[in-house]
């Protein structure tokens, strides 16, 4: 999509004026409505597919599985998948590195960890179904989908259960592979959802910037004016690494002012908590049938 | 009000199925299993009454109906091959499409956004199957003089319009292949400034005589017949003088820096309208200055429009006003954001319609 000079001039004066207006009426840190579910994939630990109206549609998996290794760090895998996009593209890798580190600095391994020698190794596969026609071909970069694919790690790792582990825990001295229970109604989630062991696995935020203006999930209408984009990690109720300045698109780059990186991380810190809540209702609902989500 | 709304997504078909079995006692319910278990006999137009067919389902036996759009042949057998109405006129019977890409016709008041310029031609695209064409010769050039267009013109066509800009104008007449040639000689046609784009399905605007209105609250919008709809500040025509002097002389300096020698029309006289009104000034860029309140007003009718193509309820001008003056009793106009008060927009709005019968 190419916006007339006129069209772009419009939306970015509103955008910069002193009370900001958004082109789709929002107010600055108001998101668009998202639709969510989780837990549906059958043969998956946890699930969740989430997408926004503009048809932006993503589906995340997690799969766990039983590795013997203390190595911490290559526990968690995540693989990102685009459509219309090669899997070996720097955008590819660049979102699936950002979305790795995020969650191997905010994950508790505790909550992998089986026995002494064995662990269980996560296999987070997201693939952006589709994308607006209007990505292509244009000044765009998929940076804003960021946030889209976060949400969805992040229900799909809510809602992941793992099987119980029947075998003895203790097994540093004795030669006994780890032996599980076929009941799954005795799993218990992943992420524990009493107050005391559970933990938020990052969320990544991306705030456009444009004159003094700072707004959260900009639209494509949006970025074709914003002059730049931050992301912004959440985690465990705080903001945490990577924050990263992200071109959102290329038509109307300017250089960023470090206060607006300060007023793009307070930005965040409004929203995060209605957000992580907005998200663990849906990752909470159950889901009896597999097929309701279609 | 919430910052973010996440929400699971509601089947259509579960709703039904719900509806369905509140109102329908069990032995209809053994009817309609007998119905799928009997083997569906053919059907004749003309013979049945039903008029809505789904892509594939026979409409005829008959081989001396004409086919037209929408239809096909097999076998001496016309079937659908879209989902809408059978329309027949005379011996020639076609299928109406409910939904789909918007199909120009001759006369239609529609809005376009520039692609691409080729030989003496801008591309423009519609929503329809093919890009329209609008032809040098058939848009205004500046200075108003009617004259032939020279090479000069062709070399300068960019300065006119660019590619991503958003122009109004009239289907002048369809090529055989669906495709459209366009014209925007009149003065109420032209590049668009001042506001707001947004797409709705064309199924949805109601044709109508005048596709320009001017709504409450300083409003303007423009319901292109292909779904493409423009809101727009009210033109102002004593604050347009007092804008033609500056942006009329800041748009010629610009022409002429950007090609020497091009003197038609620049700093000349105007004798007449056209001439005065068809200056660069037309094909300028800059918007004029624009209050918060009618940007705020913008917005809020481009959410109702969002509200009513959200509830696909079809789009005139009255129940736009409607909607408007609805969505004013929800309060400010973010709250429109949801889909919960665009659901109820559509309610009320169907509900005062009812009343009114």
């Amino acid at each position: 999509m190419v916006l007339s000079v006129a069209e772009s001039a419009f939306i970015y004066d509103s955008l910069v004026s002193s009370h900001p207006s958004r082109p789709d009426s929002r107010k600055p840190t108001q998101y668009r409505p998202l639709k969510a579910n989780c837990g549906f994939l059958p043969n998956s630990n946890g699930s969740s597919r989430i997408y926004n109206p503009d048809g932006t549609e993503c589906i995340s998996s997690v799969k766990a599985k039983v590795i013997r290794s203390n190595n911490i760090s290559d526990l968690i895998n995540v693989e990102i998948n685009i459509f219309g996009e090669k899997d070996n593209t720097t955008l590819c890798q660049h979102l699936t590195t950002l979305i790795k580190e995020s969650l191997n600095d905010s994950f508790d391994f505790n909550a992998l960890k089986l026995t002494d020698k064995y662990y269980f190794q996560l296999y987070i596969d997201i693939s952006i179904l589709y994308l607006p026609e209007d990505f292509r071909y244009s000044s765009y970069t998929f940076y804003s989908i960021l946030s889209l694919i976060s949400m969805g790690v992040y229900l799909a790792l809510k809602s992941a259960k793992l099987p119980l582990l029947v075998s003895d825990k203790k097994d540093f001295e004795v030669e006994e592979e780890p032996t599980f229970s076929d009941d799954w109604e005795v799993s218990s989630y992943l992420i524990p959802r009493d107050s005391i062991s559970t933990f938020q696995p990052a969320l990544v935020f991306i705030v456009g910037i444009a004159g003094n203006t700072v707004i959260i999930d900009p639209s494509l209408e949006e970025e074709h004016v914003l002059e730049h984009g931050v992301c912004v990690t959440w985690s465990n109720s705080k903001i945490t690494t990577p924050i990263q300045s992200l071109a959102l698109s290329t038509s109307n780059n300017k250089a960023i002012k470090p206060n607006l990186v300060i007023k793009s991380m307070d930005l965040v810190e409004q929203v995060a908590g209605d957000v992580i809540n907005a998200l663990n209702t849906i990752s909470e609902q159950e889901i009896d049938e597999f097929d309701v989500v279609f | 009000m919430s910052i973010i709304s996440i929400t699971t997504p509601v089947s259509k078909n579960s709703e039904i199925e719900n509806f369905s079995k509140d109102d329908e006692d069990e032995s209809m319910y053994d009817d309609a299993i007998d119905g799928v278990l009997k083997k569906p006999e053919k059907k004749y137009i003309g013979i049945d009454n039903r008029s809505i067919v789904t892509p594939g389902e026979l409409i005829t036996e008959d081989a001396t109906w004409m086919r037209g759009h929408g239809t096909y042949y097999l076998d001496e057998h016309t079937y659908s091959s879209v989902a809408g109405m059978i329309s027949k006129v005379n011996k020639l019977l076609s299928v109406t499409p409910f939904k789909g890409r918007y199909r120009p016709e001759t006369g239609d008041h529609i809005v376009g956004r520039v692609i691409g310029i080729s030989n003496k031609r801008w591309k423009v695209e519609l929503g329809a199957e093919h890009a329209g064409v609008l032809m040098l010769g058939a848009v205004n050039l500046p200075g108003g003089v009617l004259r032939r267009k020279s090479d000069n013109d062709e070399l300068q066509m960019r300065a006119i319009l660019k590619e991503g800009d958003l122009l109004n104008c009239e289907v002048q007449s369809t090529f055989s292949d669906g495709s459209a040639s366009l014209h925007t000689r009149s003065l109420k046609y032209g590049k668009l400034r001042n506001g707001m784009f947004l797409k709705v399905n064309s199924s949805l605007i109601v044709r109508t005589k005048n596709h320009m209105h001017d709504l409450p609250g300083g409003v303007s919008i423009i319901l292109g017949v292909n779904g493409y709809c423009w809101i727009f500040k009210t033109k102002n025509n004593v604050e347009n003088k007092i804008n033609a002097a500056t942006g009329k002389a800041e748009s010629e300096m610009k022409a002429a820096s950007s090609s020497k020698g091009y003197s038609v029309g620049m700093g000349s006289l105007s004798i007449t309208r056209l001439e005065e009104e068809s200056s660069w000034e037309i094909y300028s860029d800059k918007n004029d200055i624009i209050s918060a309140n009618i940007k705020e007003t913008i917005s809020r009718y481009r959410s109702c429009l969002v509200a009513l193509s959200f509830c696909e309820i079809a789009i005139d001008v009255k129940r736009l006003v409607k909607a408007y003056e609805i969505s004013l009793g929800y309060g400010d106009v973010n709250s429109l954001v949801s889909e919960d008060i665009k659901k109820s927009i559509g309610e009320d709005l169907i509900n005062s319609e009812k009343m009114r019968g």
